[in-house]
């Protein structure tokens, strides 16, 4: 394997509530590489989602390493995370991921904003890109009056666009039909092979599965299978 | 009762917010009771100063004496009057009145000269107790003489000095005496502290040449006398001469101190209005984060009235609690300011409001209206800022309620 | 874009933001109605009083405050008036002598209050000469008349043309009298001005003192803006020292009304702080409100890389903005709301009466606004101020914000 993206060396993830400890991930060891197609799946409670927040330096392991383009993220404080976040690492969650009160356009813009890009250059990258989602002509419209599909569409297009190393994708199909659902997967899969853009989801739809080149199985917090094809 | 646990609840949900309101009323019904406090003490104070330190709740006079004084329209026998007064139970006092001029050394000064028995007026009024420096007269050094306030600046006297008073006597000749101070006054009135010297009777008797009779004779009553009554049972007993009440003599003052309320109210209810936005917000609020919740209650069967009871007694909860803490506060406040007052020396020499000198010490005064007007007020006016959303709530349409995004 | 995401955040929730833009309007409108009936009712009492006595700024001997006497006295008057009446913002500079007296008739007597004056020179400056009721204004500065008021006259059963004598110390301290007749008789309402003040012309009243042609107990100065007051004081001081004399402003003249303003000043300020203290209140709930609801939308902001610090600012500039529409609304509506105030004032007779005095000056029961720029600004400031700070802590809490706890509400 060339390009190491993600490097999780014996990751534990203990929770504490009211002296009751849940231990969502007991000793995780996994890597993957440039362009991958992944899918983390199992059952509510396996831990996926704390695995996706750990690799997206949303949450920090109890124990272990984690390791993001080669950098252990316990190296770096909280303002280098938030600007990894921002330069390398993109986000698709399962709902309400669009900002209310900006347009699609504006949402797609939102993390080129944040970066400092210029108005001009980012307002063609995120033109075009939406033309890449189907949105091109939505740009105007506001979350409210978009469907679920269409909120992900734009929601793909904001996490592209940034042209980040690693997108991550909490049950991006949760939400829709089975019809929107496929849609959706065949942009990201365009998207990964295009732009060689690394695609973790977390997921429990089968239709995710199906899609993935590689498909990782956790079971109360351990990989019980790593399957590739 | 499931009403009460439920408002309770609710409003346990939202701390942070509830903490606020209650906490904003808390203050406000706090600050009120401390207001209310100390207005009701300035007014108490003034009142009880323009009566007791000097114009008695009553006085008598000689007919046409107060239309236009004259040294020689006198009440007979005051000495007589007074001691049937006294055995009617009413304390009394009788003074002599003229005008003269006062000079030491390069200053003199137009001065009010009064005559007065020293024992007799001690007793009835707070003016010989009012004294900055110095003594009461004394009926046994009828030379010793007591000045206002302003008079003795004026005069650059202080104890110990001697004063020389020119004046007219009553039969056309020149009176002129020299006297010693003896002691001044804090500020008691206008007129007094400007041109107030006081003498014994005696001395006046002397000095202006009038053996008797008497220009003033002045009454105090007890606490919660009846003014009225009072009045006319005394004109019953002072066939001839002129009763006047101290709202009569200064219906100026009077009228400030009926209005006293009228100045109260308004700041009150300004305040509240302030509270009371603050109360239609978050209540609005708290209506529409649960608006599903009042949508299901709805479409079970609860009726529109429990609905509306529900949201007015979550603000009623609130407002006791909101009451509770800040009767808490103001209360334990306005009783120390009732003892020890606010201290003004450090910001005034003092004035005057309607001739009448106010207090360098600001006390309060506490009494049942104290705490009612503010707490009444408080849930009157929390009340009708709940009617819009409590209504609100108990009159949406369950179905639009529970699909409400 | 944050300013504009943070503008179009503020109008999310209409009703609210409405309901606040009225308790914000409220605690202004109540703080330029209170503020400038206050301003307008103080500046008429001052101007009262100024006129009834001894204007706004008084030059007077020096030691006079400590031990006032006739023996005093302010020289070459004539001159320093002059010199004073062409320095900028003075409005006008009177000369008079001041004292006790006794005034006597054959039936009676009372002290009296004299104030000798040039009849020419104070028409229509002095505030008692404006409210003469019976007979007529001085017509000489040396003439035996003198005007009394209504209250004397009454005590000492005098009427027009009738003689009285006035008693009292001159210059050396000798007792010395005078006789002279009522010439007019003024009314106003204030018994220790109508039953005590005799006025008198000058130059009569320094033969009875034995005052030289230029000498005189003050020179009252009357200013353009009366709340120049203390500054011109200072200004004049040197000038007056060198005629034997000091310039005090009328706080120092006549403290009881300096008094009377101050606490009634005093009280105005802490309520109206109190008050902008709930309003703040109320928009620190509304604001808090709006940053719980959104936790989740915040936890995605942070989560695709926006700072905790951007995200603070974003709130802060909500709130900017509120507060710049709060003000904007607020200005709006006080301007009809001053010029009702202004123009027409509000009548307090029907419960003070028209007779309350305060501090001794007479209290007049139509209170009128009057703007003062600099208090303005202080309201602005403050209501600016307020709002700001009721967004800090509900800023903080976003920017707090943990977007692992916050994503997952649904």
């Amino acid at each position: 394997m060339n390009n190491t993206i993600v490097k999780m060396q014996d990751v534990k993830k203990v929770y504490h509530q009211d002296s009751v400890s849940e231990h969502a991930l007991r000793g995780l060891n996994l890597e993957v590489c440039a362009g991958e197609f992944t899918a983390i799946c199992g059952p509510s409670g396996s831990g996926k989602t704390t695995a996706l927040n750990i690799i997206g330096a949303l949450d920090t392991p109890t124990k272990g390493i984690i390791e993001v383009e080669g950098k252990d993220l316990a190296d770096l404080s909280k303002t280098e995370l938030a600007r990894m976040r921002l330069n390398r690492i993109g986000f698709i969650f399962q709902a309400y991921n669009l900002i209310p009160v900006l347009s699609a356009f504006e949402n797609a813009e939102f993390v080129l904003m944040l970066r400092g890009i210029p108005v001009k250059e980012r307002k063609e990258k995120v033109r075009a890109m939406l033309e890449k989602v189907g949105m091109a002509d939505m740009g105007d419209r506001r979350p409210d009056q978009l469907s679920g599909g269409q909120q992900q569409r734009v929601a793909i297009a904001r996490a592209v666009v940034a042209e980040p190393a690693l997108v991550l994708a909490d049950e991006p199909t949760a939400n829709v039909d089975s019809k929107t659902a496929d849609s959706l997967l065949d942009l990201m899969e365009r998207l990964n092979k295009e732009r060689d853009v690394t695609f973790l989801f977390s997921t429990h739809d089968h239709r995710v599965m199906d899609r993935a080149a590689r498909v990782v199985t956790l079971t109360d917090g351990t990989i019980t299978e790593d399957i590739r094809r | 009762m499931k009403t009460w646990s439920m408002a309770f609840r609710n409003i346990l949900r939202a701390k942070r917010r509830s903490m606020i309101t209650i906490l904003a009323m808390a203050v406000a019904l706090g600050i009120m009771v401390v207001y209310t406090g100390l207005m009701d003490g300035m007014i108490g104070d003034m009142k009880k100063n323009a009566v007791m330190l000097e114009m008695g709740h009553v006085q008598i006079h000689a007919e046409g004496y107060r239309e236009s004084p004259s040294i020689y329209k006198r009440i007979q026998a005051p000495d007589e009057l007074v001691e049937r007064l006294a055995k009617a139970g009413y304390t009394a006092s009788y003074r002599l009145f003229a005008s003269g001029l006062a000079a030491r050394g390069n200053s003199s000064a137009g001065v009010f000269l009064r005559g007065v028995a020293p024992d007799m007026e001690a007793e009835t009024m707070r003016l010989p107790h009012h004294l900055l420096a110095g003594k009461w007269l004394n009926k046994n050094d009828p030379k010793d003489i007591v000045l206002g306030k302003r008079l003795a600046k004026t005069l650059s006297a202080s104890l110990g000095d001697e004063i020389v008073i020119v004046s007219q006597a009553s039969d056309g000749s020149i009176a002129n005496d020299l006297y010693r101070v003896d002691g001044i006054l804090k500020s008691i009135s206008e007129e007094v502290d400007r041109a107030g010297l006081f003498m014994t009777i005696d001395a006046f008797r002397d000095l202006m040449v009038v053996t008797q009779g008497a220009h003033e004779i002045v009454i105090t009553l007890p606490e919660d006398a009846d003014l009225n009554a009072a009045a006319s049972t005394i004109t019953n007993m002072a066939q001839g001469l002129e009763v006047s009440t101290w709202r009569q003599l200064n219906p100026a003052l009077a009228q400030m101190i009926d209005a006293a309320d009228a100045f109260l109210l308004p700041l009150v209810i300004i305040t509240y209005i302030a509270v009371a936005i603050v109360i239609l917000n978050a209540m609005l609020m708290a209506v529409f984060e649960r608006i599903r919740e009042y949508g299901v209650m709805k479409a079970l069967g609860v009726n529109p009235y429990e609905v509306f009871f529900l949201v007015l007694t979550e603000t009623i909860i609130m407002t006791t609690a909101a009451a509770v803490l800040g009767l808490g506060f103001g209360v334990p406040l306005a009783f120390y300011l009732e003892t020890h007052g606010i201290n003004l020396a450090p910001f005034t020499e003092g004035t005057t409001i309607s001739g009448v000198a106010l207090d360098l010490i600001w006390h309060s005064m506490v009494s049942a209206r104290t705490i009612l007007i503010p707490l009444v007020t408080l849930y009157v006016l929390t009340v009708i800022a709940t009617i819009y959303p409590a209504a609100k709530a108990a009159y949406l349409n369950p179905v639009d309620a529970i699909h409400h995004h | 874009m944050i300013a504009r995401m943070a503008w179009r955040n503020l109008w999310r929730n209409r009703r609210r933001t409405i309901i606040t833009l009225v308790s914000i309007a409220f605690g202004f409108l109540l703080a330029i109605t209170f503020t400038s009936l206050s301003d307008g009712s103080y500046g008429q009492m001052i101007d009262t009083a100024a006129r009834m006595g001894t204007g706004h700024v008084t030059i007077e001997p020096q030691g006079y405050r400590d031990k006032p006497g006739p023996d005093l006295v302010v020289r070459d008057t004539g001159q320093l008036a002059d010199k004073v009446r062409a320095m900028p913002g003075i409005e006008n500079a009177t000369i008079r002598i001041v004292g006790q007296a006794m005034a006597a008739t054959s039936a009676d007597s009372t002290g009296a209050g004299i104030i000798a004056l040039d009849p020419e020179s104070e028409q229509g400056v002095f505030f008692l000469l404006n409210h003469v009721v019976e007979g007529q204004q001085l017509a000489s500065r040396e003439e035996k008349k003198v005007i009394i008021g209504s209250g004397m006259a009454r005590c000492l059963d005098l009427n027009l043309g009738k003689k009285l004598v006035l008693t009292t110390t001159d210059k050396t301290g000798e007792i010395v009298s005078g006789l002279v007749r009522v010439a007019g008789i003024f009314s106003t309402g204030v018994d220790e001005a109508d039953k005590y003040i005799i006025i008198v012309p000058i130059d009569y009243m320094r033969k009875l003192l034995g005052y030289s042609k230029n000498e005189a107990t003050q020179v009252a100065v009357y200013l353009n803006d009366r709340r120049d007051a203390e500054e011109k004081s200072h200004t004049l001081a040197p000038l007056a020292a060198a005629y034997d004399g000091t310039a005090l402003p009328w706080s120092v003249m006549m403290p009881d009304v300096a008094g009377l303003i101050l606490m009634d000043s005093i009280g105005n300020y802490f309520f109206q702080v109190f008050i902008f203290l709930l309003v703040g209140a109320g928009i620190l709930n509304t604001v808090l409100m709006g940053v719980m609801e959104r936790l989740r939308e915040f936890g995605i902001m942070l989560a695709v890389g926006m700072s905790p610090g951007k995200l603070w600012r974003m709130i802060m500039t909500e709130t900017f903005w509120l507060a710049v529409v709060g003000l904007l609304v607020s200005s709006v509506l006080s301007v009809p709301v001053y010029w009702y105030l202004h123009k027409y004032g509000i009548d307090t007779s029907a419960w003070l009466g028209n007779d309350q005095v305060y501090g001794g000056v007479l209290f007049d029961p139509l209170m009128k606004a009057e703007f003062y720029l600099d208090h303005a600004i202080l309201i602005f400031g403050g209501v600016f101020i307020l709002i700001l700070a009721a967004g800090l802590y509900p800023a903080f809490l976003a920017a707090r914000t943990r977007p692992v706890e916050t994503i997952k509400i649904l």
